[in-house]
């Protein structure tokens, strides 16, 4: 990707965050971040550094309190309530820690929900790709089943599917692989490596996970609430 | 007519000596009293005031005669002086000498004569100068003019009394008809009496009316517990249970009814009916009615009854200029029912209006529960993209849910209820009749569906605090 002048997703330039309260507690301090179309960018950090902080702001499920954050080229905070949702629908797809599948919908049903709240019903034809996107992740067998009654790794797996339902710009995924065990984790973060490069997808993944971390294009670092950019060999040496 | 002179107006030479008006002679034509008594119509009699023209006259010649006799006596004395002495004689003689004098002849008594009307003159019994008696006639006068006015003053009459007539008729029933708010019209005549079989005679109220209409005002056959009231006869009579009861009579016996004609009437009873409690009236046909007390073909009330109740009191104001006669309606004869109804209907109304707030706060924090429950499923949808009207909507939708749901369900339970308390019933208070039941079952379909109607609109209104909350919430903080 080096060298290759791609368009920015992502960009945040001295992006603050102090969440109030009786005793204010600053989180970020200034993040500059750039993330090109379809990279796949990995973030770790401590345990309290600020990544889920970071993550919400960019998927605009929360507000900086300071600075500038460029989704898909445009300034958030111009936005209104309705563009936000605009924005969550259509440019930004999310993925949590936990799954954050709705227990009343089947696997097929939550996976296809972005689409029926975008516009009410999805087509056939959408259903169809939904569909085959389950089946790539190996939930042919789980389409009509529901959350409750799915492993933890079928459900992330389908929150995948359902975060890539209105073909996003981005993916933001929040520890996807946090609650699983290291075979099924390394399912799914090849399933959002494929996605990424099939589809054109940019990545932006939050992972304790050394390893998952290091098989991303490019690793950041949180640290005393700014962004650090970790080259291979830092990597290395910190592995 | 006596006539005295009581005034004299000196005119001309004063009056010398007293004269004697009957041996007068007339010398000098100038000297002449004019005028003489004239009697007019208000009978005043009096001399008219001598010309001042011909006094006047007079005057100069005497001036005239005096002066020459001086100046004969002068030239006779100067010229011609005879010595000659004279010797007269007194010697008595009369000396006829004209006094002029005029004056007003009044009565001693004047009475003014006149007639109270106008007319031609027929007879004049008297003439000038007579003497007439108090209440003499003295004229007699045509009174043809009068008599035509009376004619005429008569076919006014006439005419009046036709309109009277016409005004005083009464408006029919028909026209009462088309007041507002009114139900039905029946003429009447009501009245007291007595009803005896054998001995012991029983105070009754009796009404006699057309029984179709009668029934109209209050229902008659409706109670019946024997015999008719429809197609009732002129001999035939409808009386109620305590009354049959008192006379110990039945349906087909003979009684007798006295009313204020005093003439006992005697009547089959038809039919004997209960009105559950006190005692009802006796019925009668209407023209039954009207000979037993003795009103002719008149009658003395008239039933109306109305549509709204609490609109009568404006019929009957209507009804009161219309009729220009009293009219009263229930309210005013019963004012304390009035009161009670009214604070009655007040508290029901209170009582509905506090059940619905109360519902509404009930189910507004069952929604705001809902919401908080709901709050993590608000966050990941608006975190895939749902705009915050499509939460608002699924939550007043939830809200609508439970308030058709609730309404309905509470209405099937209210519905149960008060037909659960209908089946007890008490004691049947009228003979023959059916028990009724302790609560009456009165269901009105439109009073339900209104409830229901307030309760969804209030429920709604109580789950749009809610849903707006969640509608504004942060995501993440939802998700929280
Ligand atoms: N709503 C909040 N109000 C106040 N402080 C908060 C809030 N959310 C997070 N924090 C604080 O901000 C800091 C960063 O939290 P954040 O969740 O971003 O950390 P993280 O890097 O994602 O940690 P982890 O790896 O454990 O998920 C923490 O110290 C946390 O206590
Ligand atoms: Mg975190």
């Amino acid at each position: 990707m080096i060298g290759v002048p791609a368009r920015l997703v992502i960009e945040t330039i001295s992006l603050k965050k102090t969440y109030p309260g009786k005793v204010p507690t600053p989180v970020l301090f200034g993040i500059d971040l750039r993330v090109a179309a379809g990279e796949f960018v990995s973030i770790i950090g401590q345990s309290g550094s600020g990544k889920s902080t970071l993550l919400n702001i960019l998927g605009a499920l929360d507000v900086p309190t300071e600075g500038l954050v460029k989704i898909d080229g445009v300034d958030i905070s111009t936005l209104t309530e309705d563009g936000l949702a605009v924005l969550r629908s259509q440019v930004v797809g999310f993925v949590f820690q936990a799954h954050f599948l709705l227990e009343e919908l089947t696997c097929l049903e939550n996976a296809v929900l972005p689409i029926t709240i975008r516009k009410g019903s999805a087509t056939p034809e959408e259903t169809e790709w939904i569909t085959s996107l389950l089946v790539r992740v190996g939930l042919g067998g789980q389409l009509h089943k529901y959350p409750d009654t799915m492993s933890g790794g079928e459900n992330q797996r389908c929150a995948i599917v359902r975060a890539l339902a209105n073909r996003p710009r981005i993916v933001l995924a929040d520890e996807p692989t946090g609650n699983l065990d290291s075979h099924s984790g390394e399912e799914v973060f090849r399933l959002m490596r494929q996605m990424s490069s099939e589809i054109g997808i940019a990545f932006v993944m939050v992972t304790h996970d050394e390893r998952l971390a290091r098989a991303a294009d490019r690793v950041l670092s949180i640290e005393d609430g700014l962004m650090r950019s970790l080259s291979k060999e830092e990597h290395e040496v910190m592995a | 007519m006596n006539l005295e002179t009581n005034s004299a107006v000196p005119s001309g030479k004063p009056i010398e000596k007293p004269v004697d008006v009957s041996a007068m002679e007339l010398p000098n034509p100038a000297l002449v009293v004019e005028g003489g008594g004239v009697l007019t119509a208000r009978g005043g009699a009096y001399l008219k005031k001598a010309k001042p023209k011909s006094s006047r006259v007079r005057s100069w010649l005497s001036v005239a005669l005096i002066v020459a006799v001086a100046a004969g006596g002068a030239a006779y004395w100067l010229i011609d002086r005879p010595l000659e002495v004279a010797i007269i004689r007194p010697v008595l003689t009369s000396v006829n000498e004209t006094i002029a004098s005029s004056g007003l002849v009044g009565g001693v008594k004047e009475s003014v004569i006149g007639a109270s009307f106008n007319g031609a003159v027929l007879r004049l019994p008297v003439k000038l100068g007579d003497h007439v008696q108090a209440g003499e006639t003295l004229a007699i006068l045509k009174n043809n003019i009068t008599q035509a006015q009376v004619t005429q003053a008569e076919t006014a009459i006439v005419t009046a009394q036709a309109q009277l007539k016409q005004t005083s008729r009464g408006p029919l029933a028909s026209e009462l008809q088309v007041i507002p708010n009114v139900r039905a019209v029946t003429p009447a005549v009501a009245g007291q009496g007595f009803a005896s079989k054998g001995a012991n005679p029983v105070g009754v109220s009796l009404i006699g009316a057309d029984p179709a209409q009668q029934e109209l005002i209050t229902p008659v056959t409706k109670n019946l517990i024997g015999g008719h009231y429809e197609g009732l006869a002129a001999d035939e009579v409808v009386i109620d249970y305590e009354l049959a009861k008192d006379l110990n009579v039945g349906v087909g016996d003979r009684i007798r009814i006295t009313s204020i004609s005093g003439i006992p009437e005697p009547l089959r009873i038809a039919g004997i009916y209960s009105k559950g409690q006190g005692r009802g009236s006796a019925y009668v046909t209407l023209r039954t009615g009207q000979s037993m007390l003795g009103i002719g073909n008149a009658v003395n009330v008239v039933y109306v009854k109305v549509i709204d109740i609490y609109g009568a009191d404006a019929v009957a104001e209507r009804l009161s200029v219309l009729l220009d006669c009293e009219a009263k309606s229930w309210s005013s004869e019963f004012p304390s029912f009035v009161t009670s109804l009214q604070a009655q209907s007040a508290s029901a109304y209170l009582i509905s209006g506090f059940t619905l707030i109360a519902s509404s706060f009930a189910i507004a924090s069952v929604l705001i529960v809902s919401v908080q429950r709901k709050a993590k499923q608000i966050g990941i949808l608006k975190s895939i993209g749902a705009r915050g009207n499509q939460i608002l909507l699924v939550f007043l939708f939830e809200g609508l849910g439970i308030a058709v749901a609730g309404s309905v369900t509470g209405a099937i339970a209210g519905i149960t209820v008060v037909y659960l308390l209908s089946l007890p019933k008490q004691t049947a208070v009228r003979v023959g009749g059916v028990p009724e039941s302790l609560f009456p079952l009165m269901l009105d379909p439109l009073y339900i569906l209104a409830a229901m109607g307030a309760a969804i609109v209030a429920t709604v209104l109580a789950a749009l605090l809610p849903a707006r909350s969640a509608a504004m919430m942060n995501p993440v903080d939802a998700m929280r």
